[in-house]
């Protein structure tokens, strides 16, 4: 062909794949055996969903339909100053980009499957065998449709207002873990080595007395859950019967993070959701409503109308200067639509987890 | 590092082709592994660095002094980046990754690797192994059946631009 062969060492070929999307990725497969093993490696998929949250700083977004009665289908768009909301079908226009991107696959709906979403985290999602006793669980990549399949072996039963869940990241061994928690107990799954942690008590500082509220919020890895304590007697400086817990994906404990600064009692609600690529605090005080954008210390707050908790986790934007808060006119009770950071993600994308295979041992439908 | 005087310190770097470029010390130093040369007082006279052709070297060159001249903003180096990448085509780009790897210059090896992946994005099979100098070792069979377990990926594909 004419081309001067260079030499790409070995690491430098891993460094620029770890940029490509998954689509891509799968596509190369096809190059050579040696970057088909590269790109299935364990490793490199570690290192891929590094880079992937270095490059989009979880500032892509995609959506993703709970509907109970039309086919579940993935819709994302790279998100930067704003959207709209169309139908069910046409869900988001970039106003900056001017496009709408289709969904990279169709993804049917698996009726095997409680439809509701558990949790989600990385472009990954939690869901469910849906029969009442049932404790198997099915850990989807949205992006590519495949999935692997779990079950707990503790006894926790899955309760629609009582049990928690959540997904986080550990660095430590480049594995994804599920939690499960019901209330005085939570167990964790390894999800790439296919093992349970033994089943731990969530202690007593941690008195989970009534439902950690919403879904465990996942950002870059970590996890987070609002709790509602019992007001304790203790409690002098009445901050309130809400607290912000993270999870500490390789010591797997619960940690109590510093609640944010004036978030004193009474708080009428209080949940965690996403803004921006910062995890956002949204907060329901006298009346008055803010939201503080941020982790831990570095809380920033900002003045704006909060949507309120009943109607799911409406979404919100900032504005472009990123001085005040704005509603997005739609909401998921309505639309059955989450809005989620969106990430290239190889993790559970081979195809040994695929549906099709699953079908052909149970014949469903 | 910077000269007492309070003249700033030229170094000379010489490319494998034997060219000579003088460049300013405090922007030579953002590849470690001319810092390290520094650091160790061998950078009295001429650095030979012997991976680098005079083409691309004098292309890293620019992004070291063009880079340097940026305050600490990293938006504004972000933009400097993409512009300084934007009109590259993949042999220039290749032969900066081999180079930035070599001088141990991280930032300009991570944009110049996101750089070529956002090349290779959207081509063919045949491209990527022509560019990267790969030979198939997949018997057509195997490679019939890697490419229908990824079917979907192989909608959306540029045709070839370098035939």
């Amino acid at each position: 062909m004419g081309e001067i062969e260079k030499i790409f060492p070995h690491d430098i070929v891993e460094q620029i794949l770890s940029n490509l999307p998954v689509k891509s990725l799968f596509r190369f497969k096809s190059v050579c055996k040696s970057w088909n093993s590269t790109i299935s490696d364990r490793r490199f998929v570690g290192l891929h969903i590094e880079q992937s949250r270095r490059s989009s700083g979880n500032q892509d977004i995609f959506f993703w339909g709970e509907n109970f009665y039309e086919d579940q289908r993935l819709y994302w768009c790279r998100h930067h100053l704003g959207w709209v909301y169309r139908s069910n079908d046409k869900v988001a226009v970039t106003k900056k980009r001017d496009e709408f991107l289709e969904p990279k696959i169709k993804f049917n709906v698996v009726r095997t499957l409680d439809p509701v979403v558990l949790c989600y985290c990385d472009g990954l999602a939690l869901r469910r065998f849906p029969r009442v006793n049932e404790k198997r669980y099915a850990l989807f990549n949205l992006l590519i449709g495949t999935y692997i399949e779990f079950t707990c072996p503790y006894p926790m039963r899955h309760d629609p207002h009582k049990t928690v869940y959540g997904i986080c990241f550990d660095e430590s061994t480049n594995d994804y873990k599920v939690v499960i928690i019901d209330r005085m107990h939570y167990a964790v799954y390894h999800c790439m080595s296919r093992s349970w942690s033994p089943m731990q008590e969530t202690g007593d500082e941690f008195p989970w007395r009534r439902m950690i509220h919403g879904k465990g919020v996942s950002l870059n890895g970590n996890l987070f859950w609002v709790l509602k304590t019992e007001e304790l007697p203790e409690d002098e400086d009445k901050s309130g019967n809400k607290e912000i817990v993270g999870f500490d994906p390789r010591s797997e404990k619960l940690i109590k993070l510093p609640r944010p600064k004036n978030t004193k009692a009474p708080l009428l609600w209080m949940y965690l959701t996403f803004l921006e690529g910062d995890l956002c605090l949204c907060i329901n005080q006298n009346n008055h409503q803010r939201i503080k954008v941020g982790v831990e210390d570095a809380w920033r707050e900002f003045e704006g109308e909060l949507p309120l908790p009943k109607q799911g986790e409406e979404d919100l934007q900032l504005t472009p200067q990123y001085e005040t808060v704005v509603k997005v006119g739609y909401s998921t009770t309505t639309t059955g639509y989450y809005r989620l950071p969106y990430l290239e993600n190889l993790f559970f994308s081979e195809r040994e987890h695929a549906l099709k295979k699953k079908k052909k041992k149970k014949n469903y439908n | 590092m910077a000269a007492e005087t309070g003249t700033p310190t030229t170094l000379t770097l010489k490319s494998n082709d034997d060219e000579l470029f003088s460049v300013a010390e405090s922007a030579a130093i953002l590849s470690v592994t001319i810092r390290n040369m520094v650091e160790d007082g061998c950078a009295g006279g001429v650095i030979p660095l012997d991976n680098v052709d005079g083409k691309t070297l004098a292309s890293v060159i620019t992004y070291m002094n063009g880079i340097s001249a940026i305050p600490a903003d990293e938006e504004k180096k972000k933009s400097y980046r993409d512009k300084f990448l934007s009109d590259k085509d993949f042999e220039t780009l290749a032969d900066m990754v081999l180079a930035a790897n070599y001088l141990n210059m991280s930032c300009l090896m991570d944009a110049v690797s996101a750089k070529i992946a956002q090349v290779m994005e959207k081509k063919s099979v045949g491209w990527v192994r022509r560019k990267f100098g790969i030979e198939n070792d997949y018997t057509p069979e195997e490679e019939a059946a890697v490419k229908e377990e990824h079917k979907w990926t192989f909608e959306g594909v540029e045709t070839d631009d370098d035939n």
